[in-house]
């Protein structure tokens, strides 16, 4: 059975974050990425999406893209995480985990009595 | 790092090899990508990395990217100053102007008479000069239509009716003034070829060509390219050269 899409505002907080854990293990491109993350369980990430986050990561110095040449054409283009990236994704995983702790702490315990 | 089934199926896949039903969608994001002034450069680079996925994902355009106008401003790419896109609408209505300034001094020279201003000629020069300031957005919308039959069917009516109704109109209107037909001509000469000179020396200083990714730009544009510049370059004097032609031969054969 196809698992019920995750709520959009959720996709939108995450995806940038979880682009760029996609990209730490070394140099791929844009479908290889979609697929990863297709795969990992947030569902089908389409190039819509997608793009213009690496375009945003490009322009902020976190990747670096290359194009490799095709058999028939261009090619594919590789992204690949700068210092500056893996900096940054560094960063913003510690800072999701402690964000993601609050929220689950919050749904498990509740407000804080007065 | 991830693999791709395309990798082992069809490793030669060419990644241009976009559906037909995608070529609509890929114009219409080149038209977006020049009406927001991204670089060619850039925009070779985003068309060839939508067809790169397209070519992975075997999806439509439409459903993989959205609308082109969508994408083309969610990508968010770097743009050139959009002062060098008016100067184009400026240029192309400062050539128009010199035209019908020709049209209405050609005759009057050769004949040796005075230019006669009257209303039907003002509004005709009213209605260029607005038309040259609102030409940036009139194209951004004109661009973004898709032609249909009918949109030519009125276009050559129009180009039928317009200069046979200002004919009659300025036929039958009263002079208001009159204004020596050598200054009228050489403010028209100007104002046609200064326009064209300039955009000549912008097509060999500022071309901005769209390039394919890994691709070394040419050195200087195809012969078809440079034809076609020229054309459009020059197409105001060549006009005014076919008025003059009809002022100084087309009058005696009239006759």
């Amino acid at each position: 059975m196809q698992p019920k899409p995750w709520p959009a505002d959720w996709m939108r907080a995450a995806l940038s974050l979880c682009v760029l854990r996609t990209l730490a293990p070394g140099p791929t491109y844009g479908y290889a990425i979609a697929t990863a993350l297709e795969a990992a369980g947030f569902g089908a990430i389409k190039g819509g999406t997608l793009y213009p986050l690496l375009t945003r990561f490009e322009a902020a110095g976190w990747i670096a893209a290359e194009w490799r040449p095709g058999a028939g054409g261009p090619g594919r283009k590789y992204f690949s995480l700068t210092d500056d990236g893996q900096q940054e994704l560094a960063d913003q995983s510690a800072h999701w985990q402690l964000f993601s702790t609050t929220v689950h702490d919050h749904l498990q315990k509740g407000p804080a009595e007065s | 790092m991830t693999t791709n089934p395309r990798d082992l199926e069809n490793g030669s896949a060419d990644i241009r090899s976009a559906k037909l039903d995608d070529a609509t969608w890929f114009d219409e994001f080149t038209i977006e990508l020049r009406l927001l002034a991204v670089p060619g450069i850039d925009i070779g680079d985003a068309l060839a990395s939508a067809r790169e996925f397209l070519a992975d994902s075997g999806t439509s355009a439409e459903e993989c990217f959205g609308s082109p106008r969508n994408y083309a401003a969610e990508l968010g790419l770097a743009t050139m100053p959009q002062r060098a896109v008016n100067g184009v609408g400026l240029r192309a209505g400062l050539g128009v102007l010199g035209l019908i300034g020709f049209t209405v001094s050609a005759l009057p020279l050769v004949q040796g008479e005075a230019v006669r201003v009257d209303l039907p000629t003002i509004t005709m020069f009213v209605i260029v000069i607005v038309g040259a300031v609102l030409m940036p957005t009139f194209l951004r919308s004109l661009a973004r239509v898709r032609p249909r039959a009918w949109m030519f069917v009125v276009a050559v009516l129009l180009g039928l009716a317009l200069p046979i109704g200002l004919n009659l109109a300025i036929d039958s209107a009263a002079t208001l003034f009159t204004v020596p037909a050598l200054a009228v001509v050489i403010i028209s000469a100007l104002l046609v070829l200064v326009p064209a000179i300039w955009s000549q020396a912008r097509h060999s200083l500022r071309d901005d060509p769209i390039i394919d990714p890994g691709v070394t730009p040419a050195s200087r544009p195809s012969l078809a390219t440079r034809l076609f510049l020229g054309l459009v370059t020059w197409s105001m004097v060549m006009a005014s050269i076919v008025i003059w032609l009809f002022a100084l031969f087309g009058e005696p054969v009239a006759r």
